[in-house]
């Protein structure tokens, strides 16, 4: 999925300088990643009108715009801003989508195939935001792993390239954090599993 | 426990040291590992629970999800194509391969797709910009546009020839190409690039990715989605374009212009051929970007000397006639370089028959190593040489009076420096032409230029051989400054002041060496060009022009009467005549009339080219100036003698059809000769015969239709289509005119088709005008047009706008006449609009005569057209007499007309003009 060589941070590069030009060129290049990665959350969504990947990513498009200056100075931290920026837009749908009177038979669309039971239009997804913010005190790197890696949408051996760590470590600490979180959003599973 | 990072990363390591060991042993380990600390004990317990618990759940919503996406088939689809698999992704879009789903033919193709609804219409214009290239390019290196349309979810698509192979640097790897066979292969993609800048498209983003080669070894070139039309309608969009330009290329086979945002032309595209060139060559790219920052990028790619190929680590040596092409084709200054790939497929041409490459001329070593191994020139001269080759293009000039003094001894040597200040001096109108618009350092190179020449002239005197070449430098440098027929600087006071030099040196010259051929030919050529300038000048001094060119065709005339004429020149004498002869016959507004002077013009004319005809029988040029002279003959005695003008057009009809076949399926000779099918047409519609007029101006339109088929960016092919509409819906109405044709059962009908014939040609011109808002002709065409709309379909009670449509298309008339108060076009159109414009009340007699009495001035009374106009706006006005005076002194300017012969059109309206009564109402 990463677009070859330094044409990214070449861009991302210029951008910073306040072009604005590399930034429209910067986004086609990242772009169909993106919308895969939007197309892979909603992908079975029954009601097409509810989320789209398209809107998904055109809304990232314009949060990247408005907030061109956040972003850093390499491929790294152009994905952990997009994958920040990501993650804030699917809060906001949740969000919204909870004011929403849902219907029943509701397919469900996991957030990743790697975190399965948490939807991307589910309480369930406010509950781990706030718990991704609990543990960003603790250990930013551990969000930024997880932004990367299930709200990006990136594999396993791309966000350790992006982090410069080896797979296996991406992989023993997601491990962690996955149980972390899940302890931390399904606290009664637990308390019944400890208690027995 | 308190939740702190440290006890975080704490529990963590306990964590994973706990699941790398077997169940059984995982309690004995935490507790060994916490140290009694049993609320890091009890969270390491509950997050390893936590992390079955997870699994489990994991592994029963991915079930789930997995059953459910059996039902969720992703085929796509777009018009009748059924999207296959996913090729690849450019920066706008997806590229699929796909199949036609109808089952008609089994068709492979590549399927584009616009899956981008970021930059939205940007991108969309792209992707249109690209189909319409790509539907004018058709050529077998270049991949196909097979289709295109919009899917059932209206993105745009386009369905492409599906290549199947290699990027070329790949496939001269695999095929372990020998470096000739690259060079061929190369040639291949050169001559595909070089039809592509032949129809004004740059492609802007050459790289091996975008060269593939197919099974039979020839290449295709693919992705035009960031080529640019290099369309005259898209000059005034420069700005637009370049910053486009700038989001599209790819960094290592950018030219420094791309890098900076300046203007791209053909240029760019030889640059980035220059790029691939040297991987292929060399095995690597010419520089090396070590950051891609722009600081870096601009440095290394508009500062740095490509590097040499055999200062690379891959022990290549490249022959230096080569290192030399890929240096001028990776030139900084885009003039500099080759301008077209057409010019680098030469030299590498050049290359592989062992001649001299264009490419080493312009360094000074070269030339100079060159001097010394054929002349064994002195040591001096040679170092003279290399500092007037450093010193520029006038310093070559300078120098090649220093051959000439020399010339006794070495004629070879001479003629070759006399070879390269031409080569120069026309390398520096090439790059002059192909800039856009005029900057100040082309201006700045000028003045050198010239500053170089008069110094130059000042010691040159009696020197022939450098006062000739100053002749031909000075006007080969006005024109570059202000000739109209040739690209120009727009500095026609400039253009005058140096063809004047040309003239004042040459004239002695003449005197001296009266049966020179060189010296004659290069005074009438300055006299020409400065007839040219002048004619063209804002201040308008037509007499001043056709003395010029009088002048300049009677030093013809002396050149052609001397023994041993070649055919060229013969040429070059008749193309005096004819511009002589468009002079006088000023079709503009700034020319004398004088109708039998401009036939007498073009007959001279037509003798030189029979002159030709004489030596090279089979001599195309010849054969088609005939035609094109006759024709232009045939249009002068139009007006007033139709039936002679139809038989000269008949003979100019018989010169086209007489050159050989592939020419006359030449475009040139194809629309000269539906130009002249034009006046025949013309010709037999002055005589009455309107059906067949008619008949002919419809196959005419078929032609220009197809012409302009062929190539969608052919504004002259358009503009043929708008004049033959005009002239079509007029011969109409004159069919349905009861003045002109006395069987009038089908006037509605042509007169209905008069007016559609107009809808399309304002259909027509507001396109052009949309693209060049500014262009006269298109202006005052629409205006006419729209007041014969308005009032045809008032006339015969058509829906639509009408009143409201000739009031819009009057007032513009109006405004254009104002502006442009001394234009007889704009004026004959005008009031024709005027005289006849429905309702009838908008019809202003007053303003008709004032506008027919300074059209009859601006011809000088000489013009019976103009005559009748004027005798019809009398008319209106009520004036009879002076109806029937303007009308008798129209009849007199008629030929005599022979005894049983058609009365011609204008003759009948104004006989009719000449006996009016006023009509009691």
């Amino acid at each position: 999925m990463v677009p070859s060589t330094g044409e990214i941070t070449l861009l991302l590069a210029k951008w910073k300088e306040g072009d604005l030009l590399a930034f429209e060129q910067l986004m086609p290049l990242v772009y169909p990643h993106l919308r895969e990665v939007a197309a892979a959350y909603i992908r079975r969504e029954r009601n097409p009108d509810v989320l789209q990947a398209t809107a998904l990513v055109h809304e990232l498009y314009l949060r990247l715009l408005q907030q061109k200056k956040a972003v850093g100075e390499d491929r790294c931290h152009f994905y952990t801003f997009a994958a920040k920026v990501m993650r804030r837009m699917l809060i906001d749908h949740a969000r919204e989508s909870q004011t929403q009177i849902r219907g029943g038979g509701q397919e469900r669309v996991p957030l990743s195939d790697d975190l399965s039971w948490v939807n991307i239009d589910s309480p369930e997804l406010l509950d781990l935001n706030r718990a991704l913010d609990e543990l960003c005190a603790l250990d930013p790197g551990k969000v930024q792993l997880v932004e990367l890696r299930y709200f990006l949408g990136c594999t396993a051996e791309e966000t350790a390239s992006l982090m410069k760590i080896s797979k296996a470590t991406v992989d023993r600490e997601l491990k962690f954090i996955k149980s972390w979180l899940y302890r931390r959003i399904r606290p009664c599973v637990i308390e019944k599993a400890v208690g027995q | 426990m308190e939740p702190t990072t440290e006890n975080l990363l704490l529990t963590e390591a306990i964590f994973h040291e706990a699941r790398a060991v077997p169940d059984e042993a995982r309690n004995e380990l935490i507790k060994t590992r916490c140290k009694g600390n049993r609320s890091l004990a009890a969270e390491v317990h509950s997050l390893l629970e936590a992390c079955k618990a997870e699994e489990n759940e994991a592994a029963s919503c991915r079930l789930e999800s997995e059953a459910g996406r059996k039902f969720a088939p992703e085929s796509k689809r777009a018009g009748p194509y059924l999207l296959d698999r996913l090729l690849g992704r450019g920066g706008m879009g997806a590229v699929y391969l796909a199949h036609r789903a109808d089952g008609h033919f089994e068709l492979k193709v590549a399927i584009k797709l616009i899956d981008l609804p970021l930059a939205s219409e940007v991108f969309r214009d792209r992707f249109r910009q690209e189909r319409q290239i790509l539907a004018g390019l058709q050529h077998p290196y270049i991949a196909r546009l097979v289709d295109g349309g919009v899917t059932q979810d209206g993105e745009l698509y386009l369905a492409m020839e599906y290549v199947d192979g290699v990027p070329i640097h790949r496939f001269c790897e695999e095929q372990h190409l020998s470096a000739r066979q690259q060079l061929e292969l190369f040639l291949r993609v050169c001559e595909a690039v070089q039809f592509a800048h032949q129809n004004l498209v740059v492609h802007r983003d050459l790289k091996p990715d975008n060269i593939f080669i197919v099974e039979d070894g020839t290449p295709r070139l693919l992705d035009f989605g960031t080529a640019k039309l290099l369309s005259p309608s898209l000059v005034g969009q420069g700005n637009e374009f370049t910053r486009l330009g700038l989001m599209s290329f790819t960094p290592q086979y950018a030219s420094p212009e791309q890098v900076l945002g300046n203007p791209i032309t053909t240029a760019s595209d030889t640059y980035s051929l220059g790029v691939l060139l040297y991987l292929l060559l060399a095995g690597a790219l010419p520089y090396e970007l070590k950051e891609f920052t722009t600081e870096e990028m601009v440095r290394v790619i508009c500062n740095e000397p490509p590097r040499k190929v055999q200062a690379l680590d891959s022990g290549k040596r490249l022959d230096s006639d080569l290192e030399a092409i890929l240096q001028k084709a990776l030139r900084k200054e885009p003039q500099q370089r080759y301008l077209t790939a057409e010019r680098l497929a030469s030299d590498l041409h050049a290359y592989l028959e062992g001649k001299p490459v264009a490419a080493r001329q312009g360094t000074i070593r070269y030339r100079a190593a060159k001097f010394i191994r054929r002349h064994t020139l002195g040591l001096a001269s040679a170092i003279l040489l290399a500092t007037t080759l450093a010193a520029g293009i006038a310093g070559v000039l300078w120098q090649a009076k220093v051959a000439n003094e020399e010339r006794r001894k070495s004629d070879a040597r001479s003629a070759d420096l006399r070879q390269l200040s031409d080569s120069l001096l026309s390398e520096l109108d090439e790059a002059i032409k192909q800039l856009p618009g005029s900057t100040g350092a082309q201006k700045l190179l000028i003045t050198r230029v010239l500053e170089h020449l008069d110094r130059m002239a000042k010691d040159a005197r009696g020197d022939r051989l450098t006062e000739l070449d100053l002749v031909n430098a000075y006007t080969q440098l006005g024109n570059i400054q202000g000739n109209t027929y040739d690209q120009n600087l727009g500095d026609s006071a400039g253009a005058m002041t140096s063809l004047d030099k040309a003239i004042a040196i040459a004239q002695p010259l003449v005197a001296s060496n009266p049966d020179d051929r060189d010296v004659l030919e290069a005074l009438a050529n300055a006299q020409e060009s400065r007839s040219e300038v002048e004619y063209w000048n804002v201040t308008e001094k037509p007499q001043e022009a056709i003395a010029y060119m009088k002048a300049s065709a009677a030093t013809y005339d002396r050149l052609a009467a001397l023994p041993n004429v070649t055919p060229a020149q013969l040429l070059a004498v008749s193309r005096a005549y004819n511009t002589l002869g468009d002079q006088l016959w000023a079709r503009g507004s700034a020319g004398l009339v004088d109708l039998p002077a401009a036939i007498a013009a073009y007959r001279k004319g037509i003798d030189f080219e029979n002159r030709v005809l004489r030596l090279e029988p089979g001599n195309v040029r010849a054969r088609r100036g005939i035609g094109t002279l006759q024709m232009k003959i045939g249009s002068v005695e139009l007006d007033t003698d139709p039936a002679q003008a139809l038989k000269d057009i008949e003979i100019a009809l018989q010169y086209f059809d007489s050159v050989p076949e592939a020419d006359r399926k030449s475009l040139i000779t194809v629309r000269n000769r539906a130009i002249t099918e034009r006046k025949k047409a013309m010709a037999l519609e002055e005589l009455g015969e309107h059906a067949r007029a008619i008949r002919l101006f419809e196959e005419v339109l078929q032609i220009d239709r197809q012409i302009a088929a062929a190539d969608p960016n052919d504004q002259r092919a358009i503009y043929d289509i708008g004049v033959t509409l005009q002239d079509t819906a007029r011969s109409y109405e004159d069919a349905a005119n009861p003045l002109l044709n006395s069987s009038l059962e089908d006037r509605r009908r042509n007169l209905l088709s008069a007016e559609r014939s107009l809808e399309e040609f304002a259909a027509v011109s507001e396109q052009m005008l949309r693209q060049n808002s500014a262009n006269e002709d298109w202006k005052v065409g629409l205006a006419q047009a729209q007041v014969r709309i308005g009032s045809l379909r008032q006339v015969l009670h058509l829906p639509g706008e009408s009143e409201a449509l000739s009031r819009k298309g009057l007032a513009v008339l109006k405004d254009l006449v104002e502006k442009d108060p001394g234009s007889e076009a704009v004026l004959d159109s005008a009031l024709q609009a005027i005289l006849k414009i429905e309702p009838a009340s908008l019809r202003d007699p007053r303003l008709a005569v004032e506008w027919a009495e300074r059209g009859v001035a601006l011809s000088h009374r000489k013009t019976p057209k103009w005559l009748l106009s004027l005798a019809q706006a009398y008319h209106a006005a009520g004036q009879i007499e002076k109806a029937r005076a303007a009308a008798k002194e129209g009849l007199a300017l008629l030929p005599v007309l022979p005894p049983g012969a058609t009365k011609p059109r204008i003759r009948r309206l104004l006989e009719i003009e000449s006996r009016t009564e006023l009509l009691s109402s």
